[in-house]
């Protein structure tokens, strides 16, 4: 079963209205630090991100049971600016779309380590789904990191 | 009983145990496949898809995607999705309904891409013509940039014109119709024997004919001995 909250397409057309796509290239290291952030391997060498004023937006999957989970997240200068459940695919977990769950991202920045700056309240029920979501958003600060990174040495 | 008589029961009754033995593992399969063809329904055979391996064996149908995937099974991806793939100049595009996969010349994976990225739910079918790259959904169809990054909506007179073209579709999957009901069925009519089925049946018949007349003609000369 699959819910749409919203398509991807349309996710970006509303948020960051006007973003040039672009294309990140991961070296080894980098893909070595997504695969311990994410914890199991990370596919393919490419990720696809759309940028605009120092703003990036990600689309990404990631399996919360045994579904991929697509969220789409906006990091605005390292920092979560929104987090949005797209699609949700898993039998159980759902709750996690709701904007009382993903606000708690807003701000959100990597401590530095592996690990948000921040204790994210989980939800009894979709322990599965909201460890999902918070690699999503590990994953998409540290992509972020990496893409400005990319941008400062051009 | 004459000589004659005796040696002529004793080679009935070792012909009666041939044929006994050859036609009870006949019967033996028979009883068996019956049995859940019978209870097909309740027990899900009649949805159930073959197992891969037979359905290669016995109808030689090879699972969809299983070949396509071959080059991404480094990457623990499930690719039952994929039903096609198309030859690019930075490498190969396998098509799948819910993703995309990237390879490069060397077969690495490059980029896994949701079709969700591109605006469709789902991909019924691809086309590349020259530098371009349509994916087809059920309701709209995309054109992409050649690197993939970007794609736009076609609109309904563009779409219409690359109808007759040679499209990567997802064909219906044979293999997903082929179900343990379908197997146990050949196997109760010996339908895997080809044209020749018709006649072991027939064989068959004979057999348990020839055990009833020779089992029926033992039991009176016993009986007549006695």
């Amino acid at each position: 079963m699959e819910t749409v909250y919203q398509e991807p397409v349309e996710f970006l057309a509303e948020n960051l209205s006007g973003c040039q796509k672009q294309v990140l290239w991961l070296k080894s290291d980098t893909k070595t630090r997504i695969e311990q952030l994410v914890g199991h391997p990370f596919p393919g060498v490419r990720v696809r991100y759309c940028e605009k004023e120092g703003k990036t937006a990600w689309v990404l999957d990631e399996i919360g049971k045994t579904e991929p989970i697509t969220s789409g997240i906006i990091v605005n200068h390292g920092r979560v600016e929104q987090v949005r459940v797209l699609v949700f695919r898993e039998s159980r977990g759902s709750e996690v779309h709701r904007s009382a769950f993903t606000s708690q991202y807003e701000d959100a920045a990597l401590d530095g380590g592996q690990s948000l700056d921040r204790y994210i309240d989980g939800i009894t029920g979709a322990t599965m789904s909201v460890n999902a979501l918070n690699r999503q958003v590990k994953l998409a600060l540290l992509l972020d990191e990496v893409a400005r990174e990319k941008t400062n040495d051009h | 009983m004459t000589i004659d008589q005796a040696r002529q029961r004793k080679a009935v009754a070792r012909w009666h145990r041939r044929f006994a033995i050859f036609v009870s593992i006949w019967l033996m399969l028979l009883a068996f496949s019956g049995v859940l063809i019978n209870h097909a329904n309740d027990w899900n055979l009649d949805s159930r898809p073959l197992a891969d391996p037979l359905q290669r064996w016995v109808y030689g149908i090879e699972t969809r995607g299983s070949n396509l995937c071959e080059p991404l099974t480094s990457e623990g991806i499930d690719c039952e999705q994929l039903f096609a793939r198309i030859q690019l100049p930075v490498g190969v595009l396998l098509l799948g309904a819910r993703d995309l996969f990237l390879l490069d010349d060397s077969g690495q994976l490059v980029e896994k891409m949701s079709v969700r990225q591109f605006g469709l739910a789902s991909l019924n079918a691809a086309l590349r013509e020259g530098p371009e790259i349509y994916l087809r959904g059920a309701n709209k169809t995309v054109v992409t940039t050649p690197d993939l990054i970007d794609g736009r909506v076609l609109d309904t007179r563009a779409a219409a014109e690359l109808s007759g073209r040679n499209w990567q579709a997802a064909a219906t999957s044979t293999a997903e119709n082929i179900t343990w009901e379908r197997f146990l069925l050949d196997l109760h009519a010996a339908r895997f024997l080809g044209p020749a089925a018709k006649f072991f049946n027939d064989l068959m018949a004979a057999f348990i004919l020839i055990l009833a007349v020779s089992g029926l003609w033992m039991y009176l000369a016993k009986r007549k001995k006695n």
